[in-house]
């Protein structure tokens, strides 16, 4: 199976057979954990239209697969989140394991691994985490808070701050014997490890900020909202002043994400109270699941947990084609299995008096103190300038990653890695400089065999990179250049030539996946010129 | 007072003897087998350590004969349900491919009473699943068996069950209940990933009864309001089949429910029982509101109310409208 090509098109894959034989590939031939990084977000096209269970079956395989393959750092937010969070025994049992694929030991993972456990108190089961949707009678299993004490062996001396709460859980009567005295032998463990605990270093996790949005805030700012008493805004004018947004949906199953969260901004808006800022910073709450949650399921949710409705605190809902603009904005981690969620992560933004995204607390969980402490900081950022200087410092920023990040794209790309490489490039450079000098025919025929060299190599490329575009590319430049060797004398068609050669070289040597995103918008700018 | 007290004093001792006796003669592998089995009820729960040993050693024995073995197991659940040890030994008779169904069924019923009793069930959830599971492995497992441990695990949204669930309403050769039955036990699962299949069942029904399911189930799917209102308005379709799709509606979105409902009311060429049970659908979970400032519908009611005979819809009507007269009194 072709690695790649799989990679880019998954929402082909869809029975249990054809994921289990893609799972169980990438997992035989991944040298590293890396490659298995981006089936960790909700944004991986493996989980478009899938429901929760094989959601959770894809995903907790991978993290299992961590073990075996060694956890890149790139991962771990991923595994702590479900640590954290997730109550189903499945996930928790992998992201257990997924941590002994740690290439160093960390302290900071502790505290995840003992929420994990308290998770799992009375929602513990048995699972199977070799086999890929197994079918049980003699298979093997483990349970997760079996997983959750390895884990804790494993990290030894480590682990020394969990000896206070294990002790306590180890008389705790709502876990069997076998977990109690397995819980007793990891103490032990875990003080009898002698070896030195370096804790100098935090876990190092990806810095989640804004959101890397591909629209402008001009996009959504007019989309109509509706709120618990079944009021209609627009959004601009409900983020007039720096806001506060998350998301939550009234038929979540998971204590741990959208009730906490309700519950939470609910005692946010308090604190916000308390230090004077509840005028000056509005909470939204927006619904994933618009259909179902009317008004008044909105309102009667929002009651339960505590939520405090004011002028500046609403829940809110908009129609479901417009929350796709508004998952595009925020870059939501959200999943739809027909008209159900099936996965979702805990996100918060702060927005500033613009509308646009300062700062996002993502995956876990965030803390009243923490939101408010940085809203107060950033209170200047939040509210200063207007919105095209707002826009402008983020769109610049934007660019200059962007184009930073294109340039050593490009010089990677145009840089010659092999000896053929460097007849190419002599054979274009070479033949289109031809003409200056004086006197040369031993050295047309040299640079035409460089030349026809550089073709050969990248048509027989084209199956292992991408495909016959980039052939197509430099022929044609090909073309042109001995075609301002041989017969016209215009100086502009040997610069052709180069440009079309040095673009068939760029795009093969780009990776596939990236080379799709640049080739689909020409090829459909093609498609409508020629209709 | 002192004589009431003496009395039942008296009575209380007698059946502690009564109890004795019973236990001594259950437990006596000298006496008959129908003997012990009419002192099994008097027994009550098995209590005291070398009561619940000897029990425990008749549940256990293969010489036993089975109606006494189950009687002991249905007199010790509580020592079951306080005894880890002994719950482990118990459950591992879930595994014993010798092992009597009827003890199997037994064992599943104390365990499914026990996961809210005790705590010491509760703390072996991923032991008793992980047997469950390798149950549902066996083909020639006893339908009442077979219930209930899909039921069970059903309950706890056990992915390995749904998927078992799954495949036999795709495919009917490999399904291991009946369609019906399969919906039913998905639907304790909202995110279970089954409202696709449903549609098609209500499409291509393999039975009245699935069919029925499948639109009862469909009251989570937001994506199948057209379908539940097509089978509502579907006068060819059986009564209760669109009853059941009036709720389903009606959970989705109650104020999408009036239009239809109105329309089925006006209508004379309807059922009466079936509009009655309509008419009580709306005025419940519908838009009452609507309802009772709707003219047409109020004068169809007022007419329906006075029809000569005491139709199912006539005491719906009459009731609606005194309801809706007390509101407006208030």
């Amino acid at each position: 199976m072709n690695l790649k090509t799989k990679n880019t098109e998954c929402v082909s894959i869809t029975s249990e057979e054809e994921v289990a034989e893609y799972l169980n590939d990438l997992r035989l031939r991944a040298r590293t954990g890396y490659a298995l990084v981006p089936l960790l977000s909700e944004h991986h096209a493996i989980y478009r239209g899938k429901g929760t269970n094989q959601i959770n079956r894809i995903k907790g395989y991978v993290l299992a697969s961590f073990y075996s393959v060694s956890l890149p750092e790139e991962a771990l937010i991923y595994v702590l989140e479900e640590l954290e969070n997730s109550r189903t025994a499945y996930l928790t049992a992998a992201s257990a394991m997924a941590i002994r694929g740690m290439s160093e030991k960390n302290v900071h993972v502790v505290p995840y691994l003992l929420k994990g456990i308290i998770n799992m108190r009375l929602r513990d089961d048995a699972v199977n985490l070799d086999t890929y949707a197994p079918d049980w009678g003699e298979s093997k299993w483990t349970t997760a808070l079996n997983e959750l004490l390895e884990t804790l062996e494993w990290m030894g001396a480590y682990a020394k701050e969990a000896i206070p709460l294990l002790t306590e859980l180890s008389e705790d009567s709502s876990f069997n014997h076998l977990i109690r005295n397995k819980i007793k032998t990891t103490i032990e463990l875990i003080l009898n490890d002698e070896e030195e605990v370096d804790n100098c270093c935090s876990i190092t996790l990806p810095e989640i900020d804004s959101p890397d949005s591909k629209l402008d805030f001009s996009f959504i700012k007019q989309l109509q909202v509706q709120d618990q008493y079944g009021e209609v805004f627009s959004l601009n004018d409900l983020l007039k002043k720096p806001t506060i947004i998350s998301f939550f949906y009234t038929r979540c199953t998971n204590p741990n994400k959208c009730a906490l969260t309700v519950s939470k901004l609910g005692r946010l808006h308090n604190l916000l109270k308390q230090k004077h800022y509840a005028n000056k910073v509005n909470i939204i709450l927006f619904t994933y699941d618009s259909d179902f949650d009317n008004p008044n399921r909105l309102k009667g949710y929002g009651e339960n947990k505590s939520f405090d409705f004011s002028h500046s605190s609403k829940i809110v809902r908009t129609s479901s084609s417009d929350f796709q603009l508004l998952m595009q904005y925020f870059g939501l981690g959200v999943n739809f299995a027909n008209s159900t969620v099936s996965q979702h992560t805990i996100e918060l933004f702060v927005t500033d008096r613009h509308g646009i995204v300062k700062k996002s607390f993502k995956r876990l969980q965030w803390k009243e103190e923490e939101v408010f402490t940085w809203i107060q900081s950033n209170w200047t950022l939040l509210n200063q300038g207007s919105y095209f200087i707002s826009a402008f410092k983020k769109r610049a920023c934007h660019g200059l990653n962007t184009m930073g990040a294109s340039l050593i794209s490009l010089s990677i790309a145009f840089f010659p890695k092999c000896p053929l490489c460097w007849y190419g490039y002599l054979s274009v450079l070479g033949i289109s400089g031809l003409k200056t000098i004086p006197y040369s025919p031993w050295l047309f025929p040299v640079l035409l065999i460089f030349l026809g060299l550089h073709l050969l190599i990248i048509f027989r490329a084209r199956k292992k990179r991408n495909g016959i575009t980039p052939f197509l590319f430099s022929t044609i430049g090909s073309l042109f250049i001995l075609l301002s060797t041989l017969w016209v004398e215009i100086s502009i068609t040997r610069y052709v030539g180069i440009i079309f050669i040095v673009l068939g070289s760029l795009l093969n040597s780009l990776d596939f996946k990236l080379y799709l995103q640049l080739i689909r918008p020409i090829q459909r700018l093609m498609l409508t010129f020629i209709r | 007072m002192s004589v009431y007290r003496d009395e039942q004093l008296k009575a209380l001792e007698q059946t502690k003897q009564r109890r004795k006796a019973a236990v001594g003669i259950f437990l006596d592998q000298q006496k008959t087998v129908e003997e012990r089995l009419r002192a099994a009820p008097s027994c009550g729960s098995f209590s005291g350590k070398e009561e619940i040993s000897v029990a425990a050693s008749v549940l256990f024995s293969s010489e036993e004969s089975l109606q006494v073995r189950i009687a002991a197991l249905k007199n010790l659940n509580v020592a079951i349900g306080s005894d880890e040890q002994l719950a482990l030994r118990v459950l591992e008779l879930l595994e014993d491919e010798q092992e009597s169904d009827m003890i199997k069924l037994g064992v599943i019923n104390i365990f499914q009473a026990g996961q809210f009793s005790s705590a010491i069930i509760s703390s072996l959830r991923a032991e008793y699943h992980q047997k469950l599971k390798n149950l549902l492995t066996k083909k020639d497992l006893l339908p009442a068996i077979l219930y209930i441990v899909l039921e069970s695990l059903a309950q706890e949204k056990d992915e390995f069950v749904q998927r078992m669930l799954l495949k036999g309403l795709e495919s009917p050769k490999e399904a291991r209940v009946e369609p019906d039955r399969a919906i039913q036990l998905l639907a304790y699962d909202l995110h279970a990933e089954y409202y696709p299949i449903l549609k098609k069942i209500v499409e291509e029904p393999p039975t009245p009864a699935a069919k029925k399911e499948a639109i009862r189930a469909l009251s989570g799917d937001q994506s199948a309001k057209s379908i539940l209102v097509n089978t509502l308005t579907d006068k060819d379709e059986n009564d209760e089949i669109r009853y059941a799709s009036a709720n389903s509606i009606a959970a989705l979105d109650s104020s999408e429910l009036y239009d239809h409902v109105r329309k089925i009311l006006l209508d004379d060429e309807e059922d009466d029982e079936f509009r009655a049970a309509l008419l009580n659908t709306a005025s419940v979970l519908g838009d009452s509101n609507r309802l009772s400032t709707d003219e047409e519908l109020q004068a169809k009611f007022s007419e329906l109310s006075v029809a000569s005979q005491a139709t199912p819809l006539q005491k719906v009507t009459k009731r609606v409208l005194s309801k809706q007269l007390k509101s407006f009194r208030k």
